[in-house]
């Protein structure tokens, strides 16, 4: 068994087990698996929250801009500087993409693990009857219930809805897709700091744009992909909200148009 | 910054495209069906179905002519009485096609299953009664002209990957969610349903007034086809995936942990055990008085009833489709092996492999 494989299995054992206790509503173990992972993974997006502020802070500070339009020519020296800025005001620049790195192996692994744990062909179900511990009692949990609510969590999710027959929407509406994309772009928007009034500020533009890019890859990821990862992906888009407006940092202007005013410039 | 953008952009549709390849209906990838009639093997691998000379292994043609990679195949094809062959697809596109065996020309497809076919149908002269994994039995009538065949869809409930069978004006069809359901082959009114305790993967075997079949609750079963009562039940060591072979009146069949048993079809009594060399998960064969069963290590033993079992060949690869026979042919589809095919005789030598042509 491979390393990947073995990390797959302790998701699958884990989403299992939750299922069990929670009278074998997988849609309900995917929520619940998502807030432990959420929980999990707290510390470290309270640090990304931290540093992406301490960068964006930066970017305004004007002593920073000093050093940039000194060193504009001379990238090797501007680097030193930069490194040196973030040493002095204790921001660890890679503490900002730490999170998100981890979260794709996450979001790999939970989408393997719901397909392996919802078994839909017989090699699945062999391969998936042998990575279950025996802590749990297989033949009684085999098959999956994978309906929740209106969906099988196993397909793409879509509402019939008589008289609308769409060629590109073979499963009907996509509602959850539309939720994903939403939820995405909401939480996108209120994690953007207001923009910076620095015009050479890349991380605000980068912003710009993973919030229209984010919510687009999620949401298509929603319409192709088993209806189990869309219900992860609104969990989790909804606690990381839940988490930033806990924190205080969430950024509720910016969801109105022309809501990212540039901040004031600190001294 | 246009740099930037350009470098965001093209790392987001690169992992969009890598994603794709596992998106949507996930293609299926599992062991192959395996069929033989008249001079010809059937092989359901993947995206296409092979058909193979028996006697030479030669490919004669492969169904769709180029592979698709919508369609995956895996059910043993079923032959019907006018030389057809039926085989459903598992893939992103799963319809169940009717092909003329002769040259591998798809006459007629239906599209209308939510779910992808696991279990081949049943043909009974000109009905087809094909259990598709969304819990439905679909019936069609063969005879109708035209595209629309579909005379019934009855709703079962829960996964049926095991084909029906049918017994004393009876079709009896099992499901992953531990059921087997017995419905009356004129109305398709279910009469009774029988509660296991573990899923059903195999094909019931028949007998006279009762069917058998194994479950994932560790035990063969033995059912009462009128009343859907329980006769006997035989506990054993691991789950039981395929159907039993009965041959006389002795139950053959393995299980997961690698046990053989053979069993009174009578009463359940287990009349001998035997551990071979890894998990079975085939219905065994019986071929010229012998038992002919699969290992998942890739071995093939033959068992002659009262003596103790011999190999008859190691591939390297697995074996989880049931083997068939083919005149004195015994035909083995190994899973994840060089051959796809292959061909042994009576006493287990190698008469050809099959290879696909490229």
């Amino acid at each position: 068994m491979s390393p990947w494989d073995i990390f797959v299995s302790i998701f699958v054992n884990t989403l299992l087990w939750i299922y069990n206790i929670v009278g074998q509503n997988f849609g309900v173990a995917i929520i619940l698996f998502t807030i432990l992972i959420k929980v999990i993974t707290w510390p470290l997006n309270a640090s990304q929250l931290k540093s992406a502020k301490a960068m964006q802070d930066m970017q305004n500070d004007k002593d920073w801009q000093a050093i940039q339009k000194k060193y504009a020519k001379d990238k090797e020296k501007l680097a030193q500087e930069q490194m040196r800025v973030y040493k002095e005001k204790g921001i660890n620049p890679f503490s900002s993409c730490l999170p998100t790195i981890i979260q794709l192996p996450v979001i790999f692994a939970l989408y393997q693990s719901i397909t392996r744990s919802l078994a839909s062909t017989p090699l699945a179900l062999l391969q998936l009857t042998r990575s279950i511990g025996s802590f749990l009692d297989v033949s009684t949990l085999i098959p999956l219930n994978s309906r929740f609510l209106w969906m099988d969590l196993g397909l793409p999710e879509g509402i019939l809805i008589p008289g609308l027959n769409i060629s590109f929407l073979p499963n009907g509406l996509p509602t959850l897709a539309i939720i994903v994309a939403l939820t995405t772009y909401v939480q996108t928007k209120l994690t953007t700091p207001p923009t910076s009034s620095n015009p050479k500020d890349q991380s605000a533009a980068m912003s710009g744009m993973m919030s229209i890019y984010m919510p687009l890859l999620l949401g298509w990821f929603a319409l192709n992909f088993p209806s189990g990862l869309a219900v992860y992906f609104i969990t989790s888009n909804l606690l990381g909200i839940a988490q930033y407006a806990m924190m205080g940092r969430a950024n509720w202007r910016g969801l109105l148009p022309g809501g990212n005013k540039p901040a004031a410039t600190k001294k | 910054m246009k740099t930037n953008r350009l470098i965001l952009f093209l790392a987001l549709a690169l992992l969009v495209v890598t994603l794709s390849a596992c998106g949507g209906a996930p293609t299926a990838v599992t062991w192959p069906g395996l069929a033989a009639s008249g001079d010809a093997a059937y092989l359901a691998n993947g995206s296409v179905v092979y058909a193979v000379r028996l006697s030479d292994g030669q490919q004669l043609w492969t169904f769709p002519e180029k592979p698709d990679a919508k369609l995956a195949f895996y059910t043993n094809p079923v032959l019907t009485s006018d030389g057809q062959l039926l085989i459903g697809s598992s893939g992103g596109d799963h319809s169940l096609f009717l092909v003329d065996a002769a040259n591998g020309q798809s006459n007629w497809s239906f599209s209308g299953a939510k779910d992808h076919w696991v279990a081949s149908p049943l043909v009974d002269g000109n009905m087809v009664y094909a259990p598709n994994a969304d819990g439905s039995l679909y019936v069609f009538d063969l005879t109708i002209p035209g595209q629309d065949k579909l005379t019934d869809t009855v709703q079962l409930g829960g996964k049926l990957w095991s084909q029906p069978v049918m017994a004393g004006g009876r079709i009896f069809v099992a499901s992953l969610d531990h059921r087997i359901h017995s419905l009356d082959l004129k109305t398709l009114k279910e009469m009774n349903t029988t509660f296991l305790g573990g899923a059903i993967a195999g094909v019931p075997a028949l007998g006279e007034g009762q069917l058998y079949l194994g479950s994932f609750d560790s035990a063969m079963v033995a059912i009462n086809a009128a009343d859907g009562s329980v006769a006997w039940t035989a506990p054993v060591k691991s789950w039981i995936w395929g159907g039993p072979l009965l041959a006389g009146n002795t139950l053959y069949f393995g299980d997961l942990d690698g046990n053989f048993y053979s069993v009174n079809a009578a009463d359940g009594a287990i009349l001998d055990t035997f551990k071979p060399d890894g998990a079975i998960l085939a219905t065994p064969l019986f071929l010229n008085g012998q038992v002919i069963f699969v290992t998942e290590n890739g071995s093939v033993y033959s068992l002659t009833p009262g003596q103790s079992p011999l190999s008859l060949e190691k591939l390297d690869a697995k074996i989880y489709t049931a083997p068939v026979s083919a005149g004195d042919l015994i035909l083995v589809a190994p899973f994840q092996g060089d051959a796809l095919l292959v061909a042994l005789d009576k006493d287990g030598k190698q008469a050809w492999t099959f290879t696909p042509q490229k």
